[in-house]
């Protein structure tokens, strides 16, 4: 599921019909990146970006890894692909979250993802960049984006592929039980 | 596997180790002059006492000089090897080299240039029958032609193969050179002096019915920081419980030891601190130092005694608990639960004591608690990573904040308390010096205070 603010909406618009012909030789990685898991967090290496230890996960709780793996998983884009315009760079993170979610949901059918691709405006200049990042969706006690209320990030446009976990994988009962809470 | 080299890695080991040589150079100086006092002092007499200060003043003296020769040469051979990767293969700053990575670019240049060289022909030939079947009807039909693109791949395959023969001659000198240097047998042969030397210590039997029995492990000279056990220590299953035995209360001057400014408390509690938590303690300090950590007066004299200054180990002696305080410490208590897998709808009720460090301002609000709500902003950038980022996504959460990503794209976030990069990563640790000398930089500065205004919150830099 897509979920665009209205900034992003308008500038989907203008290269929702480019095609993609950006060369991907040696980039791979990128577009297919390992994705690995550490403990219950969840993680990309992408390039040479070093992995997430085992004792770096030691320090979090559960409900942190949410903003951890998000915070930990900035993209852009054009750091990447030497020579890319910004309209190339957001065709192409078009597909790429596209591919991620496929990738995340294959290896982690139960889980549910929050994708992100956001574009915002360097200070001072006109130079745009394209931001991907990502995180497992963990209840609403953890870190997650306001889905249902995007615009309220005014000075970028952001899109969010909800990659849902299947159906099977829910509890019958999806009420909390306050037996299982920890406090 | 291939040759590997990251000219800015290069330059940030050698920018660390030549900080860490100066530092190092300072305490040894501190050491020298502490052999001087020892070996001048009149009141400490006695046959026992004169042979040990001509061990002190002769053999010591000996090899804490050689050491800081071998320390020096370390760095300049570094240094060499630097500037000859510079001169015989790239001299730019950002110059990275993976042959490896070369090899397979050459495969798949090999790989598309057959293809081309194949199927480009076939075209080639097309286009030939149909110019001479149909180019009476139509002189403007052009000749398809792969000469300049077979050109071109031909010459993307000299150049990798170009790179790989100037990074392997590189390779083949620099090697050649270190080994012509001789640096590795004159460590060698020091270490197993001092080793000698340390040994011969041991035997030493020294009377003193007030000393309880010390655990020394000496140190090789240039090796990474370790913690040492001093008297009384017990190791439990999760801290290190260092605990000095009454009776010593030699006075120590300040000036003597490097980052000493008062007498170490006691700041270690049985369970509190894991050794993770004090192994990155030890990671902030520069190489070659040692670690002290007691709970009382240090007794110097014993530690002179006891043969550990013979190694010429660096002694570091700071104010632990500030330190731990400082760098977030002392309020965790990991222990070794680990999460249980998740089961959908089930959760953890949320701990809302336990924050992100260096995400408030001066008067421990949350920044950006009343500024606006956003992704992620630049506020500056140079070149295609190195930038300064703002996040708001959450108002008042705590996940407001500005940080710095480095060439290399590691992130460091900037705490308006005391205006430094931290790692944003568990456990914090503090940024090395060299991220922490991007603050002198104006860019970056203004960067910043933009975007701490942005986040609703008063500049650091320029108030």
């Amino acid at each position: 599921m897509i979920i665009m603010n209205t900034r992003m909406q308008e500038e989907y618009l203008k290269i929702k019909d480019m095609d993609n012909t950006f060369d991907f030789t040696g980039k791979l990685s990128v577009i297919n990146p390992t994705i690995y898991k550490v403990q219950d967090g969840i993680f990309m290496k992408i390039d040479d970006r070093e992995k997430e230890s085992e004792e770096t996960l030691d320090y979090y709780d559960y409900d942190e890894l949410s903003e951890f793996e998000w915070s930990q998983s900035e993209f852009l884009i054009d750091s990447y692909f030497e020579g890319i315009t910004y309209e190339q760079s957001l065709r192409l993170a078009f597909d790429i979250v596209e591919l991620w979610g496929y990738k995340l949901h294959a290896q982690f059918p139960d889980e549910e993802f929050h994708i992100i691709i956001s574009v915002s405006t360097i200070d001072d200049t006109d130079e745009k960049i394209v931001m991907l990042r990502y995180y497992t969706y963990r209840g609403e006690e953890s870190f997650h984006y306001k889905l249902d209320s995007l615009d309220r990030y005014q000075n970028s446009a952001i899109m969010v592929n909800v990659v849902e976990a299947d159906e099977e994988y829910y509890d019958d009962d999806d009420e909390e039980d306050d037996d299982d809470i920890d406090i | 596997m291939g040759i590997r080299y990251d000219a800015e890695q290069v330059a940030e080991f050698i920018d660390g180790w030549s900080h860490a040589h100066e530092g190092y150079k300072i305490n040894a100086d501190v050491l020298a002059e502490q052999y001087r006092k020892y070996c001048d002092n009149e009141t400490f007499i006695g046959q026992a006492a004169e042979a040990s200060k001509l061990f002190v003043s002769d053999k010591q003296m000996e090899l804490h000089e050689e050491n800081l020769e071998i320390q020096k040469k370390l760095l300049l051979r570094y240094r060499i090897i630097e500037e000859d990767f510079k001169g015989m293969v790239d001299s730019s700053p950002k110059a990275r080299i993976d042959t490896d990575v070369l090899r397979e670019n050459r495969d798949h240049f090999d790989g598309q240039f057959e293809k081309l060289d194949h199927e480009g022909a076939e075209i080639e030939k097309i286009s030939q029958y149909v110019i001479e079947k149909f180019g009476k009807y139509n002189s403007n039909i052009t000749r398809t032609s792969y000469t300049r693109s077979r050109k071109s791949y031909e010459e993307d395959a000299d150049f990798c193969d170009e790179c790989k023969r100037k990074v392997e001659k590189f390779d083949e000198l620099s090697l050649a050179s270190a080994k012509k240097s001789g640096l590795e047998e004159q460590n060698y042969d020091l270490q197993k002096r001092l080793t000698a030397t340390t040994s011969a210590l041991n035997k030493m039997q020294v009377s003193d019915p007030k000393m309880e029995t010390s655990v020394v492990n000496l140190l090789a000279t240039g090796g990474a920081p370790k913690a040492m056990k001093m008297g009384g220590v017990t190791a439990q299953s999760n801290a290190v419980l260092l605990n000095v035995s009454d009776g010593f209360a030699i006075p120590m001057e300040p000036e003597v030891w490097y980052g000493l400014e008062e007498t170490v408390k006691t700041i270690l509690e049985a369970g509190k601190y894991t050794m993770q938590q004090i192994e990155a303690v030890i990671a902030q300090l520069p190489a070659l130092a040692t670690l002290v950590v007691g709970d009382g007066p240090l007794p110097i004299g014993d530690l002179i005694a006891a043969g550990i200054l013979a190694a010429d180990a660096t002694l570091i002696v700071i104010k632990t608990a500030e330190f731990l305080q400082n760098n977030n410490y002392l309020s965790k208590s990991k222990g070794d639960s680990k999460t249980n897998s998740k089961k959908k709808g089930k959760q953890k009720a949320k701990d809302k004591n336990k924050e992100k460090p260096h995400r408030k301002n001066k008067d421990g609000e949350p920044l950006g608690k009343n500024g606006p709500e956003f992704e992620s902003e630049t506020k500056w950038r140079r070149g295609k990573t190195e930038r300064i980022d703002v996040e708001n996504p959450n108002p008042g959460e705590g996940n407001g904040n500005v940080h710095y990503h480095d060439a290399k794209g590691t992130k460091y976030v900037f705490d308006p308390v005391d205006g430094k990069f931290y790692f944003d990563k568990e456990p914090y640790p503090e940024a090395p010096p060299s991220i922490q000398r991007m603050l002198e930089d104006p860019e970056i500065q203004r960067a910043i205070d933009k975007a701490l205004k942005y986040l609703g919150e008063p500049p650091f830099f320029n108030e």
